[in-house]
């Protein structure tokens, strides 16, 4: 059973941490010994969120060592952009084209780097990237909140667990009245990735 | 039942079937969801704990010493800035001993996540005599829990329980009941002045002597158990000795070097000396992993030294391993690679882009008010804001030292704010000083320096941000919390009672949000002498959501918006950006942050700002 690495990231108030849960708990039922750790610095919405989740025959450090993670899912484009240092010659990026100024960006103090060069870099830092605005379709599939679980969705194209488990462990975290919305958006972001692998 | 918890929810289900009588805390990041979770469990079970949040670290161990010299299990939380708090008391009841089980969980945080010292805690069970236990992962925590109960018992002391942010943020699968195992006992407290009182010297070097006991019964206890694991192969040249998470991190990486011993401590204080005698005989050299100050390997080099061998001993001393942050895998395993001999042949990682995170508060945070308010106050009562010295403290409200507030030039401890600016006032500066504390932070030791500065007549300004939530940590109650809200019919502590009844100069309440209000008290209040208090009180944005709507928000309207920058530049609100409007840039309202608070409307000179509906 070979070991991945997965990073998730994005900006405090995002669902970041949910999506984690539901990876680590996916990596669980699918037979893996799974480990996750948070990197959340205070609980202030806005900051930084970055997810190490790590599935292996065994696990031992709780965190991806820089320059070895299989897959970085990012629900910011910015948030991706930072962690490139963990990336590898063989990783895959998945990220949410809707952008999330930090405060350094919108009271003028920094520039938000442009999308060329944020795609550039990470393509010269990965072997597959690939985006798409996930919050509009979010926003689409019913809620804004379940852009994680759609960038989740995105992610398992990639991945060979069955579906159901998936399903079972978004199930468990999300709140039940929020259930068919989180399955919803989930399929949709496993669709828009399989119409983006045929493309690119 | 298989669940995937954190390291600090295992400590709690540890506790529990330890079967635990009482749990006091203080909220302290990487430490507070320990309590949280027994807290949770106990609204869900009536067969449950005694479990509060006291009103600080100090407060929570002498309440655990009470249930623990009746004979009962007790547990206290706290991270490591919280233990030095309650550190005059751990010194003493060290002393002292116990007779229930006691255990003392203290959080580390290298790498300094969350701010504050890197506090090595390890060097806090060489001060004051305890045992140390330090698992490295979910399971290892939820059994050494356990053990750290029956261990305290066995030998009389209380123990300290260390994780670092790794391992209590860390999550894994652990397998286990969930439950509350309670035993049934009675309490009872034998009357022994020569143990349970320090009024003498006779009877505090006894102590001492009694303290250096039960630390010497650790070590036979050490060497029964599996809790530090000798694996020494013959002949190999090299050892390596980690503790902690470290093992975990040679867990993954050792198996890629053969002939190579190892030992992997989780009882961590007081170091083993028997067991290390043979292994620092054999070995040529010894590679010591550990996060922080270099405890286990002082004392190695130490026994080395006492016992006139050469083995040669690598780690932080000799620049072998870093002496600050977190380490990560990369660290041990070039550690790993330069003590071995080998070559680090990892992959090359890209390089970081720096983007700079400047944390603030939220959108809809009241404390944001307060600090517009304080910079438009002193503009108003004719100071330049250069010159107004602002004392800031732990919590949220520290946030003020970012902009485009930029009002907070200090940061300290809990509560030190207040004595502070007492100094500074006391030095000369002929403009005033304010301190700024949350309500959470007044309650645990922002009193003792009020009541000084009545006493020595301070003249100060103290804002106190009341939010009625400890927040940063994830909004735990503390003494001030609306009493509606106060589980299990606790109380309310009037906070404005308290500060009448020590005699301050001038006292009032302000409303942040009510901006003209709150900007012509506080300039008023800057223009007096003597100790002034504020309390700027509106509930935290984020425990309000959870209880009811906002209403309709506000909006730009974007033909009048001249993309002066106003808003964003006095409130630093994280719901306002620009956007490209035609030909023009205007600033736009994101309606899924905006919680309606109306500070970005007090800003704009063009009447641009408005609230819908």
């Amino acid at each position: 059973m070979k070991g991945i690495n997965f990073l998730v990231v994005g900006v405090g108030g995002q669902g970041t941490v949910l999506a984690g849960d539901i990876l680590a708990e996916v990596g669980m039922l699918a037979g893996y010994d799974a480990k996750k750790s948070d990197v959340l610095g205070l609980a202030i919405r806005g900051g930084s969120v970055v997810s190490h989740i790590r599935w292996g025959e065994t696990v031992g450090a709780p965190m991806s060592m820089k320059g070895t993670v299989d897959y970085l899912l990012a629900s910011e484009p910015l948030e991706a952009l930072r962690q490139v240092e963990f990336l590898h010659p063989e990783s895959t990026v998945v990220y949410n084209e809707y952008k999330i100024p930090p405060v350094s960006v919108s009271s003028g103090l920094a520039e938000y780097p442009s999308t060329e060069m944020l795609r550039d870099t990470l393509a010269a830092s990965a072997r597959r990237v690939f985006s798409f605005d996930a919050t509009a379709k979010a926003m689409e599939v019913g809620s804004v909140k379940s852009v994680n679980v759609l960038l989740l969705g995105g992610l398992s194209a990639f991945l060979e667990v069955e579906e159901g488990l998936w399903e079972s462990a978004i199930e468990k975290f999300v709140p039940a009245n929020l259930k068919d919305v989180n399955l919803k958006a989930f399929s949709s972001g496993r669709e828009l990735m399989g119409q983006a692998r045929k493309k690119g | 039942m298989k669940r995937i918890v954190s390291g600090n929810q295992a400590l709690a289900y540890g506790a529990l079937a330890a079967g635990v009588d009482l749990v006091a805390g203080y909220p302290g990041t990487p430490s507070t969801e320990a309590l949280t979770e027994i807290i949770r469990f106990s609204s869900e079970n009536e067969n449950a704990p005694w479990v509060e949040w006291s009103t600080n670290e100090k407060v929570a161990f002498d309440v655990a010493t009470g249930a623990a010299w009746s004979g009962k299990r007790a547990l206290a939380t706290m991270k490591m800035s919280g233990l030095n708090v309650a550190l005059d008391s751990v010194m003493s009841v060290a002393y002292s001993g116990t007779t229930g089980g006691f255990v003392l969980y203290v959080a580390d945080d290298p790498g300094a996540e969350a701010g504050m010292p890197e506090q090595d805690s390890r060097l806090c069970a060489d001060l004051a005599g305890l045992p140390m236990l330090e698992p490295g992962n979910v399971l290892e925590t939820y059994e050494l829990t356990q053990k750290a109960f029956e261990l305290s018992e066995k030998v009389g002391a209380p123990v300290l329980l260390r994780l670092v942010t790794s391992v209590s943020h860390g999550e894994a699968e652990l397998e286990a009941d969930f439950a509350y195992h309670l035993r049934e006992t009675t309490p009872y407290h034998n009357r022994d002045i020569t143990r349970y009182t320090k009024a003498g010297s006779k009877i505090c070097v006894d102590q001492h002597a009694d303290l250096l006991k039960r630390l010497d019964s650790c070590e036979e206890i050490y060497e029964s158990s599996s809790w530090n694991r000798f694996e020494i192969l013959s002949g190999a040249a090299l050892c390596v000795v980690s503790s902690g998470v470290m093992n975990e991190y040679v867990g993954e990486l050792l198996p890629a070097y053969s002939h190579v011993s190892s030992v992997r401590l989780t009882a961590t204080w007081p170091v083993e000396k028997k067991r290390f005698l043979p292994l620092l005989r054999d070995h040529e050299s010894l590679l010591i992993l550990e996060e922080l100050e270099p405890v286990l390997e002082k004392a190695l080099r130490s026994q080395a030294q006492a016992e006139g061998l050469p083995v040669k001993i690598l780690g932080k001393m000799d620049g072998t391993l870093p002496r600050t942050g977190r380490y990560g895998l990369k660290d041990i395993r070039s550690a790993l690679a330069a003590a071995s001999g080998t070559g680090d042949a990892g992959p090359a990682p890209a390089s970081a882009t720096a983007y700079r995170h400047t944390i603030t508060f939220c959108s809809g945070c009241p404390h944001r008010g307060t600090y517009m308010a304080l910079n438009r106050a002193i503009k108003k009562a004719g100071f330049k804001k250069k010159d107004v010295l602002v004392t800031g403290d732990i919590g949220c409200t520290i946030l003020g030292m970012n902009g485009p507030f930029d009002s907070c030039w200090t940061e300290v401890s809990m509560g030190s704010s207040i004595g502070l600016a007492q100094g500074f006032a006391r030095s000369g500066f002929d403009t005033p000083v304010v301190a700024t504390i949350g309500d959470s932070t007044f309650f645990h030791a922002g009193l003792p320096p009020l009541i000084n500065a009545v006493q020595q007549r301070a003249d100060i300004l103290v804002i106190i941000l009341d939010n009625g939530w400890t927040s940063m940590t994830g909004f735990q109650v503390n003494p001030g919390t609306e009493e509606s809200l106060q589980p299990g019919g606790r109380r309310r502590v009037s906070m404005d009672a308290l500060i009448q009844a020590v005699g301050v100069d001038y006292f009032e309440v302000i409303k942040p949000f009510d901006q003209d209000a709150a900007v012509e008290a506080l300039a008023g209040a800057l223009r007096m002498k003597g100790v002034r208090v504020l309390v700027s009180r509106e509930e935290c944005a984020l425990t309000r959501e959870r209880r009811k709507s906002f209403g309709p928000g506000y909006s730009i309207d974007q033909e009048k918006c001249t993309f002066c920058k106003m808003c964003l530049r006095e409130s630093g609100c994280t719901a306002l950006s620009p956007v490209q409007y035609g030909e023009k840039t205007v600033m736009s309202i994101d309606p899924d942050l905006c919680r309606s608070c109306g500070l970005c409307f007090t800003c704009c000179k063009f009447g641009a700002i408005s609230r819908e509906g």
